[in-house]
């Protein structure tokens, strides 16, 4: 999995995910956010077009996250979701705890 | 082996109202309307074929009971309301005479998965032996309770049965009424306990009322061992994995998408969602089954041959 730090746009970290997001991979996603955000930035738009899988450990990563920038302040906002990504966040229910546009453009503009 | 579900329903019973039954009629004429369906036409494969289950039956509406039969051997997996129906058709087919002998396996004590047991018509009848086995110091007691005033009207004591109570120890392995037995403490207020029944290589496992935290998730060595190569694994599915890790975490449930993950884990054969959330209706079962086998879809390889959510009556072969 790559994870990717493309630079900031309107106060917000854009952050590209690519591969597959499991057991293995998900905990470095959670610690590359974790020292971004100690590093001061508060939101995040994470692009996952390139994202092929996410198992509950991925999602598992991204609610932990979240919770971490509600408690700063900030937010965690998905975009582009793959057909099979997008079927896994509407099962679980996260599409509804998460936000999720279907652009990064859309994102920038909630921020 | 014959699998047999009496009660899926979690937490307390489900009732049906007037509105349900409305629903499936109007959908189902809807649907016969548009299969030009009618007088001389092939109404029992219209039903059996083309309407979904959600329409055409019901999952049903009582609480914790499986029946694992094998032979002569009688043993059930907790006594919630389902119990009460089992008892009725076990009367209807064998009669009052003999001396009949259940096993009854407790996940734990909560109401829902002991309430049936004042309705189980064989504890009222003098020479059968029924033993009750769990890993709960206080199994007797908490059937004592629920069999006295104000709450029911016939005493335990006066019940006709032989009624006994065995207290396991999780993890050691116990030969029953024909089965290798083995129990697993389970997340859940209180604890509950899963069993694993083995048999002439068949395995069976029931895990209900285990919640499966967001920080284990599915790295749970312990439960994939627990769960490994199961014919039949019979899963806590009440929540969604959000709910179950946000609005009701910490209530002892699992959810879906863990199952699913754990039962791909663990080479189980057969993945059977249980303990139906009680607020869900007959379609929102229907919906959460299919969400499920598209979940595993997505898994490819080596995922589960079959997987299926349990209703009331529903018959499974290992």
């Amino acid at each position: 999995m790559d994870i990717i730090n493309n630079g900031k746009e309107k106060n917000a970290v854009k952050v590209s995910v690519k591969g597959r997001m499991d057991a293995v991979s998900a905990p470095e996603f959670e610690q590359k956010m974790a020292d971004w955000i100690e590093e001061g930035d508060v939101n995040f738009i994470i692009d996952l077009v390139d994202l092929d899988y996410i198992s509950s450990a991925g999602l598992r990563s991204i609610l932990a996250t979240a919770k971490n920038l509600k408690a700063k302040g900030g937010q965690i906002i998905l975009t582009a979701l793959q057909e099979a990504v997008k079927e896994v966040f509407e099962i679980s229910g996260f599409s509804s705890i998460i936000p999720i546009h279907e652009t990064v453009e859309a994102a920038l503009e909630q921020m | 082996m014959k699998i047999r579900f009496w009660g899926t329903r979690g937490s307390l019973p489900a009732s049906m109202n007037a509105e349900d039954i409305r629903k499936k009629i109007k959908t189902a004429l809807d649907m016969a309307a548009e299969k030009g369906i009618g007088p001389g036409t092939d109404i029992e494969g219209f039903i059996d074929n083309e309407l979904p289950f959600w329409i055409k039956g019901t999952y049903g509406t009582n609480t914790p009971c499986v029946e694992i039969r094998d032979g002569d051997n009688f043993v059930l997996c907790d006594a919630g309301s389902g119990i009460r129906d089992f008892g009725n058709y076990f009367l209807k087919t064998h009669g009052k005479e003999g001396i009949k002998d259940f096993h009854i396996f407790l996940s734990h004590l909560h109401w829902d998965h002991i309430q049936g047991f004042p309705f189980f018509v064989p504890a009222l009848i003098g020479g059968n032996r029924i033993t009750v086995y769990g890993c709960h110091e206080n199994m007797k007691k908490a059937f004592s309770v629920q069999h006295s005033s104000p709450f029911f009207p016939i005493d335990f004591k006066d019940l006709g049965a032989e009624i006994r109570f065995i207290q396991l120890d999780p993890g050691k392995a116990y030969d029953i009424a024909g089965f290798k037995v083995t129990a697993k403490e389970q997340r859940h207020p209180g604890k509950s306990y899963g069993y694993r029944f083995e048999q002439d290589g068949k395995v069976i496992v029931y895990s209900t009322d285990s919640e499966h935290k967001i920080e284990s998730g599915t790295d749970s060595a312990p439960f994939v061992d627990f769960f490994d190569q199961a014919d039949l694994l019979i899963f806590d599915a009440q929540y969604t994995l959000a709910d179950a890790w946000t609005v009701k975490k910490d209530w002892g449930h699992s959810n879906n998408v863990i199952g699913v993950e754990l039962a791909h884990k663990a080479g189980v054969k057969h993945l059977c969602l249980y303990h139906q959330e009680p607020v869900s209706r007959d379609e929102d079962i229907y919906k959460f089954l299919e969400d499920t086998k598209k979940l595993m879809s997505l898994l490819g390889e080596g995922a589960p041959l079959e997987v299926s959510i349990a209703w009331d009556g529903m018959v499974v072969y290992v």
